[in-house]
């Protein structure tokens, strides 16, 4: 098991982002998270990534407590993740960015310029590696944000919403390069709201609900469960037309 | 569970098959030529001693220990974050210390000065450890305090005048390192030839600073205080230690401004607290410095300096309206020109003297 969260619990306020989560991660699985809009999924990410302390419940990494690891600590372990809203280093290139993910992010230092173009490649930003990220389009943020995450050479990838926006078949694209990814022994959690897309990566799906998990297991079974139907039913017509 | 991450992570696999023609440059042209402007300069400021008088040679010497003050305030600010104001505290433990290595442990003057930038670095630990744990506005009050402190301490400390000060043995001085040589190379009396050996060490003081931050900025470590501007959260997301990158930073100005506030003390020749550890001369003009030359840059700070010299010669005589034409002008600048003068200029020229970009290049060349 890659990654092992047990009872969970993060409020903000009156508002539960997470609700005693207990979930875990297979090594070199692909694992869907779907839920609407609050549900609570960017702060699961937040959680595992350390970027929010949990109030309480254990997270366990690689097999080790992580609960009170730093945010870098976890990254340096394997974690890489990508924002939900993009989050570039404006001031720096494309490739700039990458360098930082790749000097500070991979444990050992076998890092190589070689390697960092050739992620710049497979996320097609080859052709902006010299551009400040500050001047980049939305899509290319987005981009940006899985290119800089595979940079720290990242066992599990954690993707919040990356292909929001994007045509179909930069759609297809991204589909194709993460299956890739996974394929090549790179676990995958993947939020998304493109529920087609989702689906035709993952094994495995989770529905959060105000913060609890209400379904989880091989996502058509998931999808056609009746309490996550009445979760969407009115809140996404668009996914539910996909669903159908 | 544990098994295989320690040796090769999945995705580094994934992306290990060779993909070569790539690398990486850093200069411009711009930067070759300028680098061969800056050389010929250097040569020419240190022979200057045998063509200029004594009182071009002080001007000179405060412009070099402001761009040095300015360039490490800058560092702090404009690449740290860290708004700092209390690096008078360095300044005046920077001078102190040289002082009383001087006077109770017989070092030559110039060693002191080495032991004071040492003891700046070190002293600059336990303050950070202090001071970082502020954010924002209560750090800067928080520098302030300390540097209160010290000035307070200062001031009852008998060994060295307490708050009236003191003055440096005239033997200590003028049997300093070098100074019977300059002496006779140019021919000149020994009180003159010690402000040249002086002027020397702080020319040889503003290049480390200078250079030093340049290298800083052009290494990885650059990058990490780069990536932290712009965003925190993500800059720690992919591993960069925000700490410890703050942290060299401040050791770097601490140890900065105890060269300069040792080196300034030394032409002097006499300290007391409340100059030493003065906020207005060591940190308000030397935000100024650095508002009005442009954050950020190397070479805001140094055309920063070059400025408030010019200024601080033609309009001093006006007396308090010098000082409110300084606050509005620096008001000015950064509501109007917030990247200041040098940012201008680079906006305007496209030119960059201390280049940091790291081009990706495939077979030598640069994609569009
Ligand atoms: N730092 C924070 N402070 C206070 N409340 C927060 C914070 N982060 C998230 N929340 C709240 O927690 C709840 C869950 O937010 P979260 O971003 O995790 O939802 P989400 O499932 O990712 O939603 P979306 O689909 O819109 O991205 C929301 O009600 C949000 O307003
Ligand atoms: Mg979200």
């Amino acid at each position: 098991m890659l990654l092992q969260l047990t009872g969970v619990n993060k409020r903000f306020g009156a508002v539960v982002a997470a609700d005693d989560v207990t979930m875990h991660v297979e090594k070199g699985e692909a694992l869907g998270i779907i839920g609407a809009n609050g549900a609570g999924k960017s702060s699961l990410f937040n959680l595992c990534t350390g970027v929010l302390k949990a109030d309480s419940g254990e997270i366990k990494f690689h097999g080790h407590d992580v609960t009170r690891a730093s945010v870098r600590e976890r990254c340096r372990e394997g974690m890489g993740r990508s924002f939900q809203i993009p989050k570039p280093f404006e001031s720096l290139t494309v490739f700039e960015n990458l360098l930082t993910a790749a000097e500070f992010g991979c444990k050992d230092d076998r890092r190589s310029i070689g390697e960092t173009a050739r992620i710049l490649e497979i996320t097609g930003l080859a052709d902006k590696a010299n551009t400040e990220a500050g001047k980049l389009t939305l899509l290319n943020r987005k981009r940006l944000e899985l290119a800089r995450a595979l940079a720290t050479t990242p066992d599990l990838l954690l993707l919040d919403e990356i292909a929001g926006g994007l045509t179909e078949g930069e759609c297809h694209e991204l589909v194709e390069l993460i299956k890739d990814l996974n394929a090549q022994g790179v676990t995958i959690v993947w939020i998304e709201h493109i529920v087609h897309a989702l689906l035709s990566v993952v094994s495995r799906l989770i529905v959060l609900e105000r913060g609890k998990i209400i379904a989880q297991g091989e996502p058509k079974a998931v999808m056609n469960d009746p309490e996550v139907k009445r979760s969407y039913l009115g809140i996404d017509d668009d996914m539910d037309e996909e669903v159908a | 569970m544990s098994d295989t991450h320690l040796d090769t992570s999945a995705a580094k696999k994934a992306f290990r098959s060779g993909t070569d023609g790539y690398s990486v440059a850093v200069g411009t042209r711009t930067f070759r030529i300028a680098m061969v402007v800056f050389a010929l300069l250097i040569i020419g400021l240190i022979a200057a001693p045998a063509f200029v008088g004594r009182s071009q040679i002080r001007d000179m010497m405060q412009i070099m220990l402001l761009i040095g003050l300015a360039q490490c305030w800058n560092l702090l600010a404009g690449y740290g974050g860290l708004i700092s104001v209390g690096q008078q505290a360095f300044v005046g433990l920077g001078a102190y210390f040289m002082f009383y290595c001087i006077i109770y442990v017989g070092m030559d003057p110039l060693v002191a000065v080495l032991a004071a930038t040492v003891g700046g670095a070190i002293i600059s630990v336990p303050i950070g450890l202090l001071t970082f744990r502020m954010q924002g506005a209560y750090f800067a009050v928080m520098t302030w305090v300390v540097a209160e402190v010290f000035r307070i301490l200062a001031s009852i400390y008998p060994g060295l005048g307490g708050g009236t000060g003191t003055g440096l043995p005239r033997s200590a001085t003028s049997e300093m390192f070098g100074i019977e040589a300059t002496a006779t190379l140019f021919d000149m009396r020994s009180s003159t030839s010690r402000e040249v050996v002086i002027y020397w060490a702080m020319l040889l003081a503003m290049l480390v600073v200078v250079i030093g931050a340049y290298y800083m900025l052009r290494s990885s470590r650059g990058l990490a205080l780069m990536a932290i501007k712009d965003d925190e959260v993500a800059a720690e997301s992919v591993g960069v230690d925000i700490t410890r990158s703050k942290f060299i930073v401040y050791v770097f100005a601490g140890a900065g401004a105890a060269l300069f506030g040792a080196l300034y003390h030394l032409q002097k020749g006499t300290i007391d607290p409340n100059s030493a550890f003065s906020v207005i001369d060591w940190t308000a003009y030397v935000i100024f410095i650095v508002v009005i030359g442009g954050l950020g840059t190397i070479m805001g700070p140094i055309v920063g300096a070059i400025v408030f010299v010019l200024l601080e010669t033609f309009l001093a005589d006006f007396g308090p309206w010098y000082l409110m034409f300084l606050g509005a002008l620096a008001i000015v600048m950064m509501l109007f020109a917030p990247q200041g003068l040098w940012g201008i200029f680079t906006e305007r020229t496209g030119i960059e003297l201390f280049p940091t970009r790291r081009r990706l290049l495939r077979d030598g060349k640069e994609r569009p």
